[in-house]
């Protein structure tokens, strides 16, 4: 678990909406092997984070560097090529695919074949599909999805789904993993099981997370680094230990009854 | 206690009305369509045609069918009735209907309302009093709409192995004697002269042509509901090979019958079927755009436009020819030139409107598709393309010295055409390509987050369909051998779609079926021709509503509409099988 240099950076990220000031100068630095959480209340400003970094939309101001490479200029599916991957907030699978389509789907920029490769059926492309099928059952498998391949994505239990999602997210090969409230919805045994996967992806396979969480317990138990939003702009930021003690965040985040939870 | 005797009366009261209601409104439905149907003017047609010569009409038998039908229609409202509560229903519901077409039966027999509705005329009277003096024909017709509907409920009250038969036997007899004079003309041969002379006449089907379809309707149908299940289960209990076999075996017998049946039924029949396999190859098209890409196109004619005009440009021996070599070029040597032709149509096509989404979309890609025609027509381009005046002199396609001037030969084209067109499709659907389609039908940005490149997945989409559409176009121009901006309406975008949706969208056995369905069938019916269009309106409003997912839906579509519950039990069911 060496973190390393910097894989993510920001610089002034500046995102309006109209008069609404979504986020304001921010600055995040994110490590190389790293579990960074962002965290703040409603309306922080913390997925539109998540937004601008994919360049779902253009921002206002600053620079978006991934590995000293700006990226805040390219459409999605570059910065997916440039090794972004991520999973929504309200899970956003092809619902009406399969399992293992949707996880197809996201190898789609390591596959090969043409389309006239697939109707010419040639010995390459068939190799490459047969492989690609074969790789999306490991990960199927990985997340614990066994034997499931063949059902919709509609009709997975709601854990399940977020699971895909982040199956789907892998199957890109990210080096960076934006992960966008993933025990939303679970309960306190469910999000143990949660936090012991996202170590593992990071642990196991080398990827960078960077996370929004709302349930503290996540939060403080495995991030390195915790950046604080609250309205746009960066309140508090570094080890759980050390944000946690901020009187900062105390104040403008969880108010003075919420101490109690902290500790 | 008193309390509740007068509310069970007052809820026993409710049921009552509301089963009254039902009544009526099924009374109305069948009643309200017969009145219709003669105001408009189809009954008089329906007169002419005979089912079953000099005994029953097509304007009889629509009668009949439509009463049956309200009669079965009651019986599947009222659920909680008994059957024989269910069956005098039907006898109202008759009723109620005779009721309708008997106060036009009066209107017409006093008033002359004939300066504002054409068709009441007085043989439409005639007609419908069976030669008796207004008030008896009221009486005959509202005993005769009860005791048909009451036969309609009976259908419907009827075990399956005898309901499934009846309607099977008389739906066969009446397409057979709808279709008589069609099929005499495919019957021009010496060998099946005893068939024909037996079953038909010049005027259409005989009594007993009609007694012995309904027999064999029937009887099949009778068989397969009774033994139809062993026989699968037989089939299924075989090896997978030998399953196989029989399989192909099946699949060997339609090629031949499709390949042997335009041949043998005449010219009429192949142009028929050459125009529906044009739409098939249309609709293979449209259905990568629509049915895996979802990009909703209502501008597809024009690269049916550009495949034909291409082809017509390089081949007709006019003024506006466009020399390539010192000679006009072939057909065969103009049509890889057309297909391309087309498929820059589709690039061109596809990039104004990359950006946009969803019904935007078809409305769009309807103004680009009216561009093209309007252009087509205008001053400006009338030296080059011929404005109104079409481009003549088409030729058509050679192979070797044997000229494919029949529509029959045409077909033969057309249908290599589609198979090709299909296998294509197919192939593409399960491939990385297809899936990217997919993907971005059910969510385009999550798709580009995933590093789907969104222009080059929606151009390949405008270009592959516009492709199969150049294709459709070439053999279009070569089969009329002029064309005329007037062949390229908006209508025939309507169609394509409206066959794609009808067949089930993103179904390829889906397009044959919407295609046979919405071209074949109005075409067979040409004599009712100012009518089709009626037809055609009614046929789609009924099928969104009583088949949403079309006549042949995808295996994808079906598996989407499974309710959330039925697919929870399959997962359930195995999970439990694998512990």
């Amino acid at each position: 678990m060496t973190i390393g240099q910097t894989l993510l950076k920001t610089n002034a990220l500046t995102k309006r909406f109209g008069g609404l000031v979504a986020i304001d100068a921010l600055d995040l630095d994110v490590k190389e092997r790293s579990i960074h959480s962002i965290i703040g209340p409603n309306g922080a400003g913390k997925t539109t984070v998540f937004n601008c970094i994919m360049n779902f939309f253009p921002i206002e101001g600053g620079e978006i560097r991934l590995s000293e490479e700006r990226i805040d200029n390219m459409t999605p599916d570059r910065v997916a090529y440039r090794g972004v991957g991520r999973t929504y907030q309200n899970i956003r699978l092809f619902k009406n695919m399969s399992s293992i389509e949707n996880i197809l789907v996201g190898m789609h920029m390591h596959l090969k074949s043409r389309w006239w490769g697939a109707v010419l059926r040639s010995r390459h492309s068939r190799a490459d599909e047969k492989k690609a099928s074969e790789e999306a059952s490991r990960l199927l498998q990985y997340v614990g999805l066994r034997g499931k391949g063949d059902v919709l994505a509609r009709n997975l239990p709601y854990g399940d789904q977020r699971k895909l999602e982040i199956a789907r997210a892998l199957a890109m090969k990210p080096k960076l993993l934006m992960l966008d409230e993933p025990t939303a919805g679970m309960n306190p045994s469910e999000s143990l099981e949660m936090v012991g996967f996202i170590r593992g992806l990071r642990d196991d396979l080398g990827i960078t997370i960077l996370l929004i969480e709302h349930h503290m317990p996540v939060v403080m138990g495995m991030s390195d680094i915790v950046t604080v939003l609250d309205h746009g702009t960066k309140i508090s930021e570094g080890p759980p230990d050390h944000v946690k003690r901020d009187k900062k965040v105390i104040e403008a985040y969880l108010g003075q009854s919420g101490v109690g939870h902290m500790t | 206690m008193s309390f509740e005797i007068v509310a069970s009366s007052f809820q026993h009261k409710d049921i009552e009305q509301e089963q009254f209601r039902r009544t009526l409104k099924c009374g109305a439905i069948g009643g309200g369509t017969v009145v219709a149907l003669c105001v408009f003017g189809l009954i008089n047609q329906f007169m002419e045609r005979w089912i079953i010569e000099n005994t029953l009409s097509l304007a009889h038998a629509t009668f009949i069918g439509i009463t049956l039908t309200v009669g079965a229609l009651i019986c599947i409202r009222s659920p909680k009735l008994s059957s024989a509560a269910r069956i005098f229903q039907g006898f109202l519901v008759g009723v109620v209907s005779g009721a309708f077409l008997s106060i036009l039966i009066l209107i017409m027999a006093t008033f002359d309302v004939r300066h504002m509705f054409v068709s009441l005329s007085p043989k439409l009277l005639a007609f419908l009093s069976y030669g008796f003096d207004p008030y008896t024909a009221c009486l005959v017709t509202i005993l005769a709409g009860g005791v048909l509907a009451m036969a309609g409920a009976l259908i419907r009250e009827s075990p399956t192995w005898l309901r499934k038969p009846l309607i099977v036997g008389l739906a066969t007899a009446f397409f057979i004697g709808l279709f008589a004079e069609l099929l005499q003309l495919a019957m021009q041969y010496e060998s099946v002269e005893p068939i024909r002379d037996y079953m038909f006449t010049w005027e259409g089907q005989t009594l007993t042509g009609f007694i012995t379809m309904f027999v064999l309707g029937f009887a099949i149908s009778l068989f397969w509901v009774t033994r139809g299940k062993a026989v699968m289960m037989n089939h299924r209990a075989k090896s997978s090979g030998s399953q196989r076999s029989i399989r192909y075996f099946l699949y060997a017998i339609a090629v031949v019958l499709l390949l042997l049946f335009p041949m043998a039924a005449g010219s009429f029949f192949g142009q028929v079927l050459m125009l529906v396999g044009l739409y098939v190859l249309m609709g293979m098209g449209l259905n990568l755009e629509v049915g895996l890409a979802g990009l909703l196109d209502l501008g597809f004619v024009a690269f049916f436009a550009t495949g034909a005009y291409a082809i017509a440009l390089l081949t007709a021996d006019n003024e506006h020819l466009i020399l390539l070599l010192d000679r006009p070029l072939t057909w065969w040597e103009a049509l890889p030139l057309a297909m391309f032709a087309s498929l820059l149509m589709g690039l061109a096509f596809g990039i104004p409107v990359l950006k946009v989404r969803g019904d935007y979309l078809a409305v769009a890609t309807m103004g680009l598709g009216e561009i093209i025609r309007v252009v087509v027509l205008s001053d400006m381009a009338s030296p080059l393309l011929g404005g109104s005046q079409g481009l003549l002199h088409i030729p058509r396609p050679w192979i070797g010295n044997f000229e494919l001037s029949d529509p029959i030969h045409l077909f033969y084209l057309t249908l290599i055409s589609s198979m090709i067109a299909a296998y294509f499709a197919w192939a593409l659907e399960n491939s990385r390509l297809g899936r990217a389609w997919m993907a971005i039908r059910e969510d385009e940005d999550v798709g580009q987050a995933l590093g789907i490149n969104l222009v080059n997945v929606k151009l390949l989409a405008y270009a592959l369909g516009a492709w199969f559409a150049g294709l459709a176009g070439a053999i279009f121009a070569a089969m009329l051998g002029s064309i005329f901006p007037h062949s390229f309406q908006l209508l025939i975008s309507i169609n394509i779609l409206a066959l794609i949706i009808v067949g089930g969208i993103g179904s390829l056995p889906g397009v044959v079926v919407g295609a046979l369905m919405l071209i074949g069938t109005p075409e067979l019916l040409r004599e009712f021709g100012e009518y089709r269009f009626l037809a055609y309106g009614f046929v789609l409003i009924v099928m969104m509503r009583v088949r949403p997912l079309g006549l042949w839906p995808s295996a994808v579509r079906k598996r989407e509409m499974q309710s959330a519950e039925e697919a929870e039990a399959l997962l359930r069911a195995q999970s439990g099988q694998k512990a």
